[in-house]
């Protein structure tokens, strides 16, 4: 199995709209059609069973602070008369705001998939972050989910392996968990 | 009835059960109005958001049965961001209407707001594409046929 980039099918390649789309997936958001995988036994790529974010619920267990400074600094900003008092609280709101957008960014761009051979987490706004473990080398799977968690759709997986140090421990607040635990479990306990 | 049904029957009347203990608080007349308020509002929510989800939110949420759209964000987030971008609208119109705010504070507060009301209000009317899992879909999965096996001795 190699990793190879997967040819595009429409439009040309030097077209202004493909030369931004390329700059866009190369330095800010990445693009899992790079990170695919092509079998030359079976002749195929990998097909992807799940593909989902984590759970907004996440999001604002991450930024809750952040909330709630900017919306305190802006209220005493709005509140304080001109000066450096009102630079300070102005500076600390946006600080607060773009800890909270940044979050918010990389949330919304950060996707778990699970193919027919690995479990992936690949994303980051600026950043890489890829993780993967093959489904062939789990050897446990572990589903929780709260009942808060059942009402709006999220919950914990954890899943191990047969070495000691591994790149996906834990995936908290995951959308549809029980979807992702049938979709890991289907090949890789068999 | 079916077991759907029953259970978005069950979880009205919890919803119910849950707002009515938020007013009930408010009731306690005892207590300072901030107090009564804070106490109210928060079973109050949650209690309305279990309706909500139960009425006009019911997704197939961790069956696997949602198969349509799987980019798009589930009904329950969409509720969790929409307040967050009415605070952002609030920050916004605050700031672009305050007296006596310094302009480049008027400037950069409202160029941030601005982004993150963007940003919020697009995630959650469900504007913004990201890497989609399609992608995985659009070359060929056909596998070819397996060679014949030789014979085993």
């Amino acid at each position: 199995m190699s990793a190879q980039r997967a040819t595009g099918t429409n439009g040309s390649q030097g077209s202004p709209g493909r030369i931004l789309q390329r700059l866009y997936h190369r330095y800010v958001v990445p693009d899992f059609q790079d990170h695919r995988l092509f079998s030359e036994r079976t002749g195929a790529w990998e097909i992807v069973k799940y593909g989902e974010r984590r759970h907004v619920v996440w999001l604002l267990s991450e930024t809750w602070v952040a909330i709630l400074i900017a919306a305190i600094s802006l209220a005493l900003t709005l509140a304080a008369p001109a000066g450096p008092a009102q630079l300070v609280l102005a500076g600390v709101c946006l600080v607060s705001q773009l800890y909270f957008l940044f979050k918010l960014v990389d949330w919304s761009v950060t996707r778990f998939y699970v193919t027919d051979y690995r479990l992936v987490e690949l994303g980051g706004f600026l950043d890489l972050r890829l993780n993967e473990i093959p489904k062939t080398k789990l050897t446990d799977i572990q589903l929780r989910q709260s009942l808060l968690g059942k009402l709006l759709g999220y919950g914990t997986i954890r899943v191990e392996t047969a070495g000691q140090n591994q790149a996906l421990n834990e995936i908290e607040y995951i959308r549809l968990p029980q979807v992702l635990n049938r979709e890991l479990s289907s090949h890789s306990l068999t | 009835m079916d077991a759907e049904k029953g259970e978005r029957i069950a979880l009205v009347v919890l919803g119910a059960l849950i707002t009515a203990i938020g007013l009930l608080f408010f009731k306690l007349t005892f207590l300072p109005l901030v107090v009564r308020g804070v106490l109210s509002v928060a079973p109050l929510a949650v209690g309305l958001a279990c309706i909500w989800t139960a009425t006009l939110g019911w997704e197939e949420v961790g069956s696997g049965r949602r198969k349509e759209n799987p980019e798009e964000l589930l009904s329950v987030e969409r509720l969790f961001l929409v307040p967050l971008a009415a605070l952002a609208l609030t920050g916004l119109v605050a700031i672009l209407v305050a007296p006596g705010l310094m302009p480049v504070v008027r400037i950069v507060l409202g160029l941030s707001t601005a982004v993150t009301l963007a940003v919020v209000g697009g995630l959650t009317v469900g504007r913004i594409r990201i890497p989609s899992r399609q992608l995985g879909r659009q070359e060929s999965t056909r596998r070819p046929p397996r060679p014949p096996q030789p014979p085993r001795p």
